[in-house]
């Protein structure tokens, strides 16, 4: 190991040992999120996951695949040792898909390949498609990651 | 100067107004005799000529204002009823004038014609009208014809006073010439004006000079030598090296002795001397100090996990205590010259 500072040099000889493996991040529930409202998310680990889970030794992040210098942290709110899922929130960003990162404290990175988060909102229909020019036709929207509160989601 | 030409002399700074005037109707005689007392017991009644008491004719019907422009040009307002209000006559002559428009204000003469007098009068004056200011009079109505005879016109032609040259200018609006550096300060994002506009910013020459240091690493002091230094503390604001602050324990015109607040930080360091007028010149002769640095260990080398994220804690001598201000690179002899991120 090389670590220079302010110009001056110190050289180590140092072996690391590596761990055998790595732990996954198996699940992501939902893997759609709204970029306006906030959103509960599971993220399921390894059932082998060698450390007891605790809030503060976990950060998730979401960073956008497209704009990597994008990126939005994940609060988590919730750990459930016996099934080994962390509960994270996230508050929302630009439309767009953003690949998940969980770095623990003691344990370092997990491996999130495959986790990604679908950012975005989206109407898929609509009815009636005709109405009185009057006023009074109760419309029916449907569509994703709309708020569960009505007064979430203006028309 | 209102016909278009700067002047630099205030004397010569005028505004024109206009006074327009018309008698007001009197609908009845305001008195019919007066009684003289010649003795005890005789009365002579003296009857008053009623034609002198009433206007002569009365004013009435509508009149028109015509605005002639500097180059003899002029246009008419649409008739104006004789009784009609200050707002109203402006309203008229902005309309049917186009080169007064937004540039002629006209208001009620209260003091030569109280409203308790027989008599209208208005003043119409120029604003901001940079060239030939021109006149105005007043003309009878066209469909209905404006009675009376007592309309008048007046140019009035008066110089400001020594104390206000023009009308009060917007700070916006003003440009100074400036031959120094000037401090500009904005607050939130608007400029601020200095006092009297002088915001000159005067460089000085620097005073003193430091010719010599030493530094002794197991005392942590400081000592500069050099001419013509701060006599003492107060007259510096500070004195740093190898990126700590130094507490002054002696100072003297040739001699400044202080103490490093921290440990330093390995690197190569000069000392820095800010006196309060500024930084006080290091000779070009001076050498830097290099500080050297350590890592008697670190922690932990087992068990990393292959994609990284693990906290690696380095311990040793002279490391910085402060990482924004020091330039740290860590980077491991792997195949991949893995970078470690402080």
């Amino acid at each position: 190991m090389v670590v220079t500072i302010n110009g001056q040099t110190m050289t180590q000889s140092l072996s690391f040992t590596m761990m055998g493996g790595t732990k996954t991040g198996l699940a992501l529930i939902p893997n759609s999120a709204s970029p306006t409202l906030k959103t509960k998310i599971n993220i399921t680990l390894e059932s082998t996951f060698p450390y007891t889970l605790a809030k503060s030794d976990f950060t998730v992040n979401a960073t956008n695949i497209t704009n990597p210098s994008y990126f939005r942290q994940m609060n988590v709110i919730g750990v459930y040792e016996s099934t080994k899922t962390i509960e994270v929130m996230f508050g929302g960003a630009y439309t767009g898909l953003y690949q998940i990162s969980i770095r623990h404290n003691t344990f370092g990175l997990v491996d999130t390949t495959g986790l990604q988060l679908t950012v975005g909102s989206n109407v898929t229909s609509y009815y009636p498609m005709q109405g009185s020019i009057y006023g009074g036709t109760e419309l029916t929207i449907t569509g994703t990651n709309f708020g569960t509160v009505y007064t979430d989601n203006p028309v | 100067m209102a016909n278009g030409t700067s002047t630099t002399n205030q004397t010569l700074g005028t505004t024109h107004i206009f006074h327009i005037a018309l008698t007001k109707l009197i609908n009845g005689v305001s008195a019919i005799n007066t009684l003289i007392a010649k003795s005890t017991t005789a009365i002579v009644a003296v009857a008053l000529p009623d034609t002198v008491q009433k206007s002569s004719p009365p004013v009435s019907g509508k009149f028109r204002i015509r605005c002639i422009d500097g180059n003899g040009y002029y246009s008419d307002t649409d008739d104006i009823n004789y009784n009609e209000n200050a707002r109203w006559i402006q309203h008229a002559v902005e309309r049917k004038c186009n080169k007064m428009y937004d540039k002629v204000e006209i208001w009620r003469d209260t003091v030569k014609c109280p409203y308790s007098e027989n008599c209208i009068a208005f003043w119409m004056r120029y604003v901001g009208k940079n060239e030939k200011v021109g006149q105005a009079s007043i003309i009878s109505g066209v469909a209905t014809v404006l009675g009376g005879n007592t309309t008048s016109k007046q140019n009035v032609t008066v110089p400001y006073g020594k104390n206000l040259f023009y009308e009060p200018i917007p700070f916006e609006m003003l440009r100074t010439y400036e031959t120094q550096p000037q401090v500009i300060v904005t607050v939130g994002d608007n400029p601020a004006v200095c006092h009297n506009l002088t915001c000159h910013f005067n460089y000085s020459v620097p005073q003193g000079e430091v010719t010599a240091y030493t530094y002794t690493t197991a005392t942590k002091v400081l000592t500069l030598t050099g001419t013509n230094l701060p006599a003492n503390a107060s007259l510096i604001r500070h004195v740093e090296f190898a990126h700590s602050k130094c507490s002054i324990s002696a100072s003297s015109n040739t001699s400044l002795t202080c103490t490093l607040d921290h440990i330093p930080v390995c690197g190569s360091h000069l000392p820095n001397l800010v006196a309060k007028q500024g930084s006080v010149n290091s000779s070009a002769s001076l050498s830097a100090t290099v500080i050297g640095c350590t890592a008697t260990s670190i922690a932990p080398t087992t068990q990393l996990n292959l994609l990284g994220g693990d906290n690696l804690t380095i311990t040793g001598t002279n490391l910085p205590w402060n990482m924004a201000t020091s330039n740290i690179d860590i980077t491991l002899s792997d195949a991949q010259s893995t970078k470690c991120i402080p």
